[in-house]
């Protein structure tokens, strides 16, 4: 009884989740930030540029993979408790006789699903701008970094939404480690390729397109097990949390 | 009406009829410093607990670690320099120092600039501020100047670090800070433009948001796109033989701050390098020219926002 009506109650929230987060202002700067890779694909095309590795490198890797998606992701991976938790409507949330893990996985879907759409659209229509000169290694490269998107979407915001429900700071700290680690450390320390949910979106990449061994420094059956482990964590941990959730201010 | 429209500019310290004040009214531009005063109290976290002092001390400090490296190692550097086991080029100088460590001061700038003006929107104070004889761009050249003193203070560490290093590097200390002293001078015109740049884009580009967190990450993805994008415009450009992509470096806030550097201590611009360096077609005072601007630009986009702000 309780889990179908956990189950028939996750679309519902989903939905609620899409609103709460795509009826903000900043919705339209992620839709510029998303139309970067795309205005950078046009100059290409108009170059007539034929240069796949400079395209994967300089666009699709630097902008999209490194700059749009975690952008993207710790924006709506904290906003989609942070938002409820801030506004107290989380309480309307929680109240209602749903499970909590429920609860994770429809905020989950919610907040994978905006950002998977705006990343992935991002590089599909900048892949296929630049398709003309390209040919079809340029398509190839397209669908390798449409695939880092989709397994780096999952990673990041099954991280962020967690983190969300552990401090009311999450976007700032999630924008610290998506600088430091992910940008910093993860360039400078090889090891750290592992841990590094840049790396295993990259080493998917790595199955439809084969990139120079210091991009992306783990093969594709290496970096799919671990991002899966990292997300089944990190929601486990999150439903954990949500188990036990006080409300701010809740003592008066 | 005609009592309170006399009295109005001679100070601002409303009397309700409940508590007088006869004191000495210091007027708008004690007003300002003091905001000013108080926004680098602020920045620093002076005032505030010791998290608040943690970020800019933490950033300062990274970003003067090269520096200070150098100096700590001074004397033997100066061995291996002599025995030509290291080469004079080598070791870091004053105008290239930000072009290798400006990653932290743009993260300084990123969590420090929402400080001064995200809170006072978000809490509701700026009508506090704006009935007094303070004016709404008064507020925005107090917090502009806070900023920018807070971040050309951290961007004269190394420029110390390295000037005391260079001097013990030498044999004859009184010789070598008067051989010094004209190479270490331009650091500071220099230093004051790139903080001065830097702080108005912060400012202007945090003020759109009353979220420190929004604001800083709108930031972030300023200074990496503009990091990024020209630098990938222009690659494409020299393939394709645009002779018009060249300009678009001088976008790039960091690396026009960096290249301007060069114009004030006359050393020539690096145009060749592992990432193709800067396009050799421009000269460094197209540089100066282009943070200048960028300056102009930032701070009329700041008293835009306060001039149109709800308070």
């Amino acid at each position: 009884m309780m889990f179908t009506r956990s189950v028939a109650a996750i679309p519902l929230i989903v939905q609620i989740t899409l609103r709460q987060l795509l009826g903000r202002r900043r919705t339209v700067l992620l839709l510029l930030l998303a139309g970067v890779p795309v205005l950078l694909a046009i100059v290409f095309r108009a170059a007539n540029d034929a240069d796949v590795a400079g395209f994967a490198t300089g666009v699709l890797d630097a902008v999209a993979v490194t700059l749009l998606l975690p952008i993207v992701a710790v924006l709506f991976g904290t906003a989609a408790f942070g938002a409820e938790i801030e506004d107290g409507t989380i309480l309307y949330l929680l109240a209602k006789p749903i499970s909590r893990w429920a609860v994770v996985a429809a905020k989950y879907l919610g907040a994978v699903g905006v950002t998977t759409l705006l990343t992935v659209a991002s590089v599909l229509v900048a892949g296929a701008i630049e398709m003309g000169p390209l040919g079809e290694e340029g398509a190839a490269a397209t669908r390798a970094f449409m695939a880092a998107m989709l397994v780096g979407s999952f990673g990041y915001v099954a991280v962020f939404l967690t983190l969300s429900l552990f401090t009311r700071r999450a976007l700032l700290i999630g924008l610290v480690y998506v600088l430091v680690w992910e940008g910093a450390l993860s360039t400078l320390l090889p090891g750290i390729a592992n841990l590094s949910i840049r790396q295993f979106s990259l080493g998917v990449a790595n199955a439809f397109w084969q990139m120079a061994p210091d991009e992306a420094r783990l093969t594709p059956s290496t970096a799919l097990p671990l991002a899966i482990i990292l997300v089944v964590v990190a929601l486990v941990l999150a439903a954990w949390k949500l188990m036990r959730f006080e409300l701010p201010g809740g003592t008066d | 009406m005609s009592a309170t429209a006399r009295t109005a500019p001679a100070g601002n310290i409303y009397d309700l009829g409940y508590r007088h004040y006869e004191g000495k009214r210091h007027g708008r531009w004690y007003a300002v410093w003091s905001l000013y005063v108080e926004g680098m109290r602020g920045v620093w976290g002076f005032g505030r607990p010791m998290t608040a002092k943690a970020a800019p001390f933490i950033l300062t400090g990274l970003y003067a670690l090269p520096a200070l490296i150098q100096l700590a190692f001074s004397s033997i550097i100066s061995q291996s320099i002599a025995t030509g086991e290291a080469s004079a080029r080598d070791i870091a100088t004053y105008s290239d120092y930000f072009a290798a460590a400006s990653f932290f001061m743009v993260l300084f700038l990123v969590a420090q600039a929402p400080e001064l003006v995200c809170r006072d929107q978000r809490y509701h104070v700026l009508p506090l501020y704006f009935t007094r004889a303070l004016g709404r761009a008064d507020y925005a050249f107090a917090r502009l100047a806070a900023l920018t003193t807070a971040v050309f203070m951290a961007l004269m560490v190394p420029m110390i670090a390295l000037f005391i290093g260079d001097i013990l590097m030498k044999p004859d200390t009184l010789k070598a800070i008067g051989d010094e002293w004209p190479r270490a001078l331009p650091s500071i015109p220099a230093s004051a433009l790139g903080a001065l740049s830097l702080s108005s884009i912060a400012l202007a580009l945090s003020s759109f948001s009353p979220r420190r967190a929004y604001a800083a990450v709108g930031l972030v993805a300023y200074f990496l796109l503009m990091g990024i994008v020209p630098d990938v415009i222009f690659q494409v450009g020299r393939h394709a033989g645009w002779d018009w992509a060249d300009k678009l470096m001088t976008l790039n806030p960091t690396g026009a701050i960096s290249a301007a550097a060069d114009w004030f201590s006359g050393a020539p611009l690096v145009t060749t390098g592992r990432d193709g360096g800067l396009p050799a077609t421009l000269g460094a005072d197209a540089y100066v020219l282009a943070v200048v601007v960028s300056i102009v630009v930032f701070t009329a986009v700041l008293l835009f926002r306060y001039r149109r702000m709800p308070a």
